[in-house]
């Protein structure tokens, strides 16, 4: 989706938002929906856990939409606050010790899945099978640019860690993709 | 492939999904602003109606201590009347000491100076109490308070005699003008703070803590000290500080943390323990009075400062199971509910000396706001005991 960041619709949205009207909230929430969703989407578990941090983010932007800078593009704004309430969530799976060992996310690949190509939901389902924690380094990294000690702050480990986590992602997400390569050629 | 191309690949592939918008999601982000808009509301109107308590008490306390001001500046002049004058005035209604056998008011006033004699206007009341005020030669009041309290400034020396007042419904009526009535009023609103000062208060003892819809209580402790400080008649502000270790075990589905973690398997029992400041701020009023009992209520709010938080998650069901295991989870810091809670208590103190008093004070706290990481509707009933000294 195409936005123009600074045109007038777009600032009376913001503007309303600030003054907590309804109609401008669900304007803005609409016009980056898909945005925050699919961030949501690629640092969760799944759809379910995707919806909890979209909502939870977007409260975030309303509750502190006052502080949004005019000058600076606003989908940047909504991008960070999606990114750091998805890491919130990591971080309390962690304190709880409910992040589970990568075994327990192989799943085998659908045939539904075998059936398509690479596509935006093949690649998802690809990086929602890998464990909370290199799911969150691999993002953070590969995909919204963020340095290792970014991360290692970020998630209160090591740079070492970070680098470790990320390079197994990568060789998960390889073997994956090797696999559906495979499986469609022989299909 | 090579590492670059597999962060190649899912940037490009993931970065512009085609997400079509969905009411519902938008239904379930309403919901959560009306929830959170709601109890923002209850928040910002208890808020308030705290603050303008404040701001009445302190109006009327500025005001009292004015009137104080004025009579003090006030230049005092003497009044050469001696006892059988007023005697003579009172038309034998006021006796010297040890004169009279009747059980009557107690009067102690200055013999070098004017007094008039007031009560209420109905013959019953004054007959119970009466107050005693010292005016100058322009008739202006210079100070009012009850017969046991009346303070004389800039007098010195100073003479007193004791003298037993009978006062009868026409000696009353024969110094009852619009001024003294006018004076009454004030006289009886301002009586209390005159002789109420503040006090310092320890307090230490158990309540039962629980989470609204668990039907489990747990021991909890509190110790803490409490300041209160006297507003207007009978009324009185605290400001307190209180250590408590609060212990309370729930259904995991009473929480409801803010980033809720997606879970395996759900815990079944959660059991917290809580490190807390707890800083009430209340309201006293003081429904019982008498030399050695006082009888308070009070109502206010408290802001609870989390400095420790330590969770037990219980997975595999209750009881002795083999497969029942436990994840800890602890937070320091994390949380603070300001103005969270509804402080509710009632105490009933005994003054022991001139300087001390020692009481029990029954009292319940109710959430106002979920409290601590699994934003829960703590509540606390207990009983503390306390020992004030009067400052």
């Amino acid at each position: 989706m195409t936005i123009n960041e600074h045109d007038e619709n777009t600032i009376q949205i913001i503007k309303g938002c600030i003054i907590e009207d309804r109609r401008s909230q669900k304007d803005l929430y609409k016009l980056y929906h898909a945005l925050a969703l699919g961030i949501c989407l690629r640092y969760s578990n799944d759809k379910e856990e995707a919806l909890a941090i979209l909502n939870d983010g977007f409260f975030k932007v309303f509750k502190h939409i006052k502080k949004y800078n005019f000058d600076k593009p606003i989908s940047a704004w909504i991008r960070k606050i999606m990114t750091n309430t998805a890491i919130d969530y990591y971080r309390s799976k962690v304190r709880m010790g409910a992040v589970v060992d990568i075994a327990s996310y192989e799943h085998p690949i659908t045939d539904e899945t075998i059936t398509q190509k690479l596509h935006y939901e093949d690649l998802l389902l690809m990086v929602q099978k890998l464990s909370p924690t290199y799911r969150t380094v691999f993002n953070l990294y590969a995909i919204d640019g963020y340095t290792h000690e970014e991360i290692g702050s970020m998630l209160g480990i090591a740079v070492g860690t970070s680098k470790s986590n990320l390079h197994k992602a990568r060789q998960r997400l390889a073997e994956m993709v090797r696999n559906q390569n495979s499986i469609a050629i022989k299909s | 492939m090579e590492k670059n191309k597999i962060d190649e690949l899912f940037r490009k592939g993931l970065s512009d999904p085609k997400l079509d918008f969905d009411e519902d999601h938008w239904q379930d982000m309403q919901s959560l602003l009306e929830k959170k808009s709601g109890k923002k509301k209850v928040r910002r109107l208890l808020i308030l109606a705290v603050t303008s308590a404040a701001a009445i008490a302190t109006v009327f306390f500025i005001l009292d201590r004015n009137i104080l001001v004025t009579d003090e500046n006030e230049s005092f002049e003497t009044v050469n009347t001696d006892i059988p004058v007023l005697r003579e005035k009172f038309n034998g209604k006021l006796q010297g000491e040890g004169g009279a056998k009747e059980k009557q008011t107690t009067l102690i006033f200055n013999e070098e100076l004017t007094e008039t004699f007031s009560s209420a206007q109905h013959p019953q009341a004054w007959q119970r109490t009466a107050s005693i005020e010292v005016v100058n030669s322009k008739n202006r009041i210079l100070s009012t308070g009850s017969l046991s309290e009346i303070s004389i400034p800039t007098i010195k020396p100073m003479t007193r005699s004791k003298y037993r007042f009978h006062p009868s419904i026409e000696t009353f009526q024969s110094f009852t003008s619009e001024s003294t009535m006018a004076l009454q009023h004030k006289n009886e609103y301002n009586a209390a703070p005159r002789d109420a000062r503040s006090v310092l208060s320890i307090l230490a003892g158990p309540d039962l803590s629980s989470v609204r819809g668990s039907d489990q209580s747990t021991l909890s402790e509190n110790v803490g000290v409490l300041y209160s400080y006297p507003v207007v008649n009978r009324l009185s502000i605290s400001l307190g500080a209180t250590y408590a270790k609060k212990n309370y075990r729930s259904d995991y589905s009473l929480y409801s943390p803010a980033n809720p973690p997606t879970l395996t398997e759900m815990p079944s029992m959660v059991n917290a323990e809580c490190d807390v400041i707890d800083i009430p701020l209340t309201a006293n009023y003081t429904v019982l009075k008498n030399k050695k009992i006082k009888f308070n209520v009070s109502a206010g709010l408290s802001s609870y400062f989390m400095l420790k938080e330590k969770y037990t998650f219980e997975y595999g069901g209750s009881g002795n199971s083999e497969n029942k295991r436990s994840a800890v989870y602890e937070i320091s810091g994390e949380n603070q509910h300001i103005f969270g809670v509804a402080d509710f208590s009632i105490s009933l103190e005994k003054k022991v000396s001139d300087k001390i008093n020692v009481g029990i004070k029954p009292f319940l706290k109710m959430p106002l706001t979920g409290i601590g990481y699994g934003r829960v509707d703590l509540e606390s009933k207990g009983i503390a005991l306390m020992v004030g000294v009067t400052l």
